[in-house]
């Protein structure tokens, strides 16, 4: 859980940062209209911050959870259309920090979705929901 | 369907929390993106990629003569749209091809280093022609 939310402060104070890179980031994958792709460069990152806040701070944990696994599906989603399209780009990912290639970003992603995945599933399914019958 | 109910109202929560923080960095970050219905068609590149370039980028001032008198970045070469013809021949002889060129003007508001810059490439070819993100402001922040 601590990892995946280092990583996630990681990646959104990278970007948080350097707001104008990540726009110029998000806009080299060609999927978004300019004024989406800005806005998202100035919101993403701070909901990548909250995020990890609430996860290691156990404020709503379960939607903090949901919020970063469909976050890194989109993300997943977005760097496998690039890779299929050869554009020939960086992540992103991490502000303009430069990361390895973009199938390694695509593996690193898949990663972490799977963790978020079942660190949602725990949540959402506490081990200790044993039922009490009562009047008994 | 409570526990549904109850992320989604979550969900809700953190989205709508990620906004406040967003809008003060639209509004008041010194690196914030400009808001343009249209991308930039030239790159734009803050002054730390540009420091990480190997040195013998040329500077291109695309403001006017007086503000390029009052204070230029040092070894810049004054080209703005203005006065093209009569400014070319001082590119022309500081510029060897292949060089990286970043092109600035007054602001991030300012589109006079996107013309310039298109122009550059347009009847130059110089291919590797770049704009400074946050123009002159940018770089007098960081140089007072």
């Amino acid at each position: 859980m601590w990892a995946l939310a280092g990583v996630f402060v990681w990646a959104a104070v990278a970007k948080i940062l350097h707001p104008q890179e990540f726009a110029t980031a998000i806009n080299h994958y060609r999927i978004l209209p300019y004024p989406m792709t800005v806005a998202l460069a100035v919101y993403l990152p701070w909901l990548e911050l909250i995020c990890a806040a609430a996860v290691v701070g156990g404020w709503r944990r379960g939607a903090a959870l949901g919020l970063m696994l469909s976050l890194l599906v989109v993300f997943t989603v977005a760097l496998a259309s690039a890779l299929i399209r050869h554009l020939d780009i960086s992540c992103g990912c991490f502000g303009s920090t430069p990361g390895g290639s973009m199938a390694w970003d695509l593996v690193r992603d898949l990663v972490l979705a799977a963790i978020a995945a079942l660190l949602l599933s725990l949540e959402t399914n506490p081990k200790d929901e044993t039922r009490h019958p009562t009047g008994s | 369907m409570r526990l549904v109910k109850t992320l989604v109202r979550d969900c809700i929560v953190l989205l709508s929390l990620a906004v406040i923080p967003a809008l003060l960095t639209a509004w008041l970050h010194p690196h914030r993106p400009a808001f343009t219905w249209r991308a930039p068609a030239v790159e734009e590149v803050s002054l730390e990629t540009i420091a990480s370039w190997p040195p013998g980028t040329l500077w291109i001032d695309a403001r006017d003569a007086e503000s390029f008198a009052r204070r230029h970045v040092p070894g810049a070469v004054l080209l703005n749209e203005d006065r093209w013809e009569a400014l070319l021949p001082e590119f022309a002889g500081a510029w060897h091809g292949g060089q990286r060129v970043v092109v600035y003007c007054d602001s991030r508001e300012c589109q006079a280093s996107q013309d310039v810059a298109l122009r550059l490439r347009r009847e130059l070819g110089a291919i590797d022609v770049f704009v400074l993100a946050g123009g002159w402001q940018a770089w007098e922040r960081a140089h007072p």
